[in-house]
């Protein structure tokens, strides 16, 4: 036998699994940490401001949920190597992969809205104004994915994944009571209060966006990983859940222990902020806001290209950051189109921001029932997943999961029009 | 000559000889073992919710309306054939290759035109219009004067790849993709997924195979050779250069790698064993072992047979590398010098002995930096003996400076 292979890169079995995976990884903690972007984060944190370490409990279940649908996600992804929009113009045809793609296209530009406004806020206080922080940030996002590649792009990517640890600093900083939080966690306490409830909705909304699953499987599927690495995949999808529901415990934690137990109001990531300070020190509240534009900034990198591809691929346009311009026209307009609007909209004066950020929740409830379903039928459809099929235990949690999510987006959608959200 | 779209067809009604409705066209079957495919039968959902598949020689027409020549009791039953092809099913929505164009596609729409009482399968509809006719909204826009030029590729210029675990293969050998340039082919794949991409480079010879393989990205390298079978693996290996089949093996898990190794030619595998025992970022891992090396007592004429004999697996010829008896580099010809020289020439009168070489485990830009610097087409690599291991060509050292993915991008972007 010739073991000299082995010496060029691996040095023990182990090792050489580690290896594997380390080079498989990637796109499951990438989505999985983009959930946690600023609409995420504001979210997370007026829960804790403003219930407490009551909110916890719905951590674990909101994990299990997304390490489900991701893990389908990978797993579709790998077996048919195509991404979730040509699955479901394959499976059913032009016009209903039109309808989904239309609404991605308004409901991501409002998400992206989301994020550079979450630039702009963090620039604030860490006294960047809007005018210079906007511009520079819808730059580096531009340059970052048309002039690198899939590797440099998620090497940056891997590493804005990393920074999230700084939540996890600032909720240790922050001296929770820990076993309060331990408590909490796994003991629901249920009110019957609407406040309380719309907050829940909001939490368990902001778990699994549209957009994730879309560029989850165009990740994988960009990465073209074999069929033989399936189960890394899935182990990054797993990772990823648990990994971005550690962060938002950290998230919750920080507020309830300090802001909440004050009982100062606040009512967005700017006031949290400046509220950490003298309750939390200067480096809670540093590494809070930095957080902040670091999620702002990572999910703005990805939501504008995942909308262009994932339309590209479904309506059947050329796309890709390897295309000239004149090649993919469409790919580049959306593109630079979501990027260049966005930055206008969020630096003109009096935007309605508030108007538009609820109905892209909206437009994300009405799409996401769409989405869960037709990844259900796909990840059970023989022809396309062979062996790899659905079992029926993991359709059966699956499907719960798909029904409560689908449940809370019509909930969330008629709380918002009623007015509470 | 009567045109139809597939989708001005399907789910129209389909009215049999007494003027009763059977049911809703749901697909069209054509066979596939002609340039233009001809319509062999169409199925049927009845209202009933049950599948017919009509034979072609029952039906009486295509349209808004699809007449049958039969009354509804008499409908034989179609039996779907090897060669058969359902177009709603396995080819609308799907992706096919332009051959023309060189591009992956996607299907909009296909047009059908009439022919001795029958319909050829003639076009594909790759355009926007063909899009708007299948959301319902072509007449919308020509009443709205926005005008899309239809885009159709003649179905004798389309590739069609399909794959996964059950889906129905296109038989007939069409393949003209098979003629493209590697690197045109390359780019293909890297549209595709990789199961129909596997399925191309299985369409290609080993040599296509190979010089289309180096062209594509790492990670997609690896998952093509991981999903075929090793003796296809070892067979496209030999064909690739030893340096870009050591760096693919070097990717691929121990025991896979192994195993193709076992299944290539001893001559071969040795070449890339010894490449493998090389830092993949040092000399030694970029440079490739099949160069051309005569002994200097040869006579100029002697070298030349020497290279007509030897030398058509090697990457560049422009250099003639000199040896001595224990291979210890002694010197360099150019190819130039070599056709100049007088036949009797003794190589040791007229080489250069100043030779720029580089150590093994020297850094590939160190590498890379030399050949700009020079302006050289190779550069030997030697090891502490001075004896000559192998050569790297420029266009690996470019890869250096520029790595594959993003020669084809950076500066296409702003192109």
């Amino acid at each position: 036998m010739d073991f000299r292979i082995i010496t060029r890169h691996f040095k023990s079995p182990w090792f050489i699994r580690l290896a594997l995976f380390l080079a498989i990884m990637g796109p499951g903690i990438i989505t999985s940490s983009v959930d946690n972007d600023a609409g995420g984060i504001t979210t997370y944190s007026l829960a804790g401001a403003q219930f407490g370490y009551v909110m916890l409990f719905t951590l674990i279940p909101m994990t299990v949920a997304l390490a489900v649908v991701q893990e389908m996600g990978v797993r579709m992804g790998v077996v048919s190597g195509k991404g979730l929009a040509a699955l479901i113009r394959e499976k059913t045809g032009v016009r209903l992969v039109f309808f989904i793609m239309v609404l991605l296209l308004v409901v991501n530009f409002g998400n992206t809205l989301a994020e550079f406004s979450g630039i702009a806020v963090s620039g604030s206080i860490f006294g960047v104004p809007p005018y210079a922080s906007l511009p520079v940030a819808a730059l580096f996002v531009w340059l970052l994915v048309v002039r690198g590649n899939y590797r440099s792009v998620e090497k940056v990517f891997l590493f804005g994944s990393a920074l999230y640890v700084s939540y996890i600093i600032s909720g240790y900083l922050a001296h929770p009571d820990w076993k309060i939080a331990a408590v909490n966690t796994f003991i629901p306490s249920v009110s019957p209060d609407a406040a309380y409830v719309t907050m829940i909705v909001g939490l368990v909304g902001t778990t699994i966006a549209p957009w994730m699953q879309f560029y989850l499987q165009a990740s994988v599927v960009e990465k073209a990983v074999s069929l033989k690495h399936l189960a890394y995949s899935r182990l990054d999808a797993i990772t990823g859940s648990i990994v971005t529901n550690v962060v938002a415990f950290f998230i919750i934690l920080a507020c309830a222990a300090t802001i909440f137990v004050h009982g100062i109001p606040v009512s967005n990531v700017a006031d949290i902020s400046a509220a950490l300070a003298p309750l939390a020190g200067n480096y809670a509240a540093v590494l809070f806001a930095f957080g902040f534009l670091n999620a702002s900034l990572f999910a703005a990198s990805i939501l504008p290209l995942s909308t262009a591809l994932s339309v590209c691929e479904g309506i059947g346009f050329e796309a890709g950051v390897s295309k000239t311009f004149r090649e993919a026209p469409v790919f580049y307009g959306l593109y630079t189109g979501t990027i260049v609007l966005a930055t206008v909209f969020i630096s003109l004066p009096n935007v309605p921001l508030i108007s538009i950020l609820f109905l892209s929740q909206v437009g994300n409830g009405i799409l996401l029932p769409f989405i869960l379903v037709y990844m259900l039928v796909i990840a059970n459809d023989k022809k396309i997943m062979g062996e790899y099929v659905n079992t029926r235990v993991f359709n059966y949690i699956a499907g719960a999961t798909a029904a409560i999510m689908i449940g809370l987006s019509i909930l969330s959608i008629m709380l918002i029009s009623m007015g509470f959200l | 000559m009567a045109l139809v779209s597939l989708s001005e067809i399907v789910k129209k009604p389909v009215i049999d000889v007494h003027g009763e409705k059977v049911g809703k066209l749901a697909d069209v079957i054509v066979s596939a073992d002609a340039p233009y495919p001809k319509v062999k039968a169409l199925t049927v959902r009845t209202s009933d919710k049950h599948s017919l598949t009509i034979p072609w020689t029952q039906v009486g027409g295509l349209g808004r309306q699809i007449p049958l020549k039969v009354g509804r009791d008499e409908i034989q039953q179609y039996d779907v054939q090897e060669h058969d092809v359902h177009l709603v099913e396995d080819v609308l929505d799907r992706q096919v290759i332009d051959v023309q164009g060189k591009k992956v596609r996607r299907v909009n729409d296909l047009q059908l035109s009439a022919s001795n009482g029958s319909y050829l399968l003639i076009g594909v509809d790759i355009g926007v219009r063909g899009l708007l006719r299948r959301l319902g909204l072509e007449k919308v826009a020509d009443r709205a004067r926005i005008h899309f030029e239809g885009n159709y590729i003649s179905w004798d210029a389309v590739d069609t790849i399909h794959s996964g675990p059950s889906a129905l293969q296109l038989k007939v050998p069409k393949h003209k993709i098979t003629k493209f340039h590697p690197a045109d082919i390359a780019d293909i794949l890297d549209q595709l997924s990789v199961n129909d991409g596997l399925q191309l480079i299985n369409s290609l010879d080993d040599e296509a195979a190979a010089d289309t393989l180096e062209e594509t990205s790492p990670e997609r390298q690896i998952s093509l050779i991981e999903g075929m079978e090793t003796e296809r693996a070892a067979e496209i290996l030999e064909e690739m250069s030893p340096d870009d089949a050591a760096d693919l093996l070097g990717d691929l898990p121990a025991d896979r790698a192994e195993a193709i190794l076992e299944l290539m030619e001893p001559d071969e595998s040795e070449d890339i064993k010894e490449l493998l025992e090389y830092p993949e970022d040092s000399a030694g891992g970029i440079m490739t072992n099949e160069f051309v090396a005569v002994h200097a007592d040869f006579t100029a004429q002697q070298a030349i047979e020497e290279i007509r004999t030897d030398a058509a697996d090697v990457e560049t010829i422009y250099y003639i590398y000199v040896i001595a008896k224990d291979e210890t580099l002694v010197g360099v010809i150019s190819l130039r010098n070599l056709l100049l020289a007088r036949p009797v020439d003794k190589l040791s009168s007229f080489m250069r002995t100043d030779v720029i070489t580089v150590q093994l485990t020297d850094d590939q830009r160190d590498v890379a930096k030399k050949i700009a610097k020079y302006n050289l087409l190779a550069l030997p690599v030697v090891d502490e003996e001075k004896k000559l291991k192998g050569i790297v060509t420029v266009d690996d050292a470019i890869d250096v400076v520029l790595p594959t993915a993003w020669k084809k991008r950076v500066p296409k972007a702003f192109g």
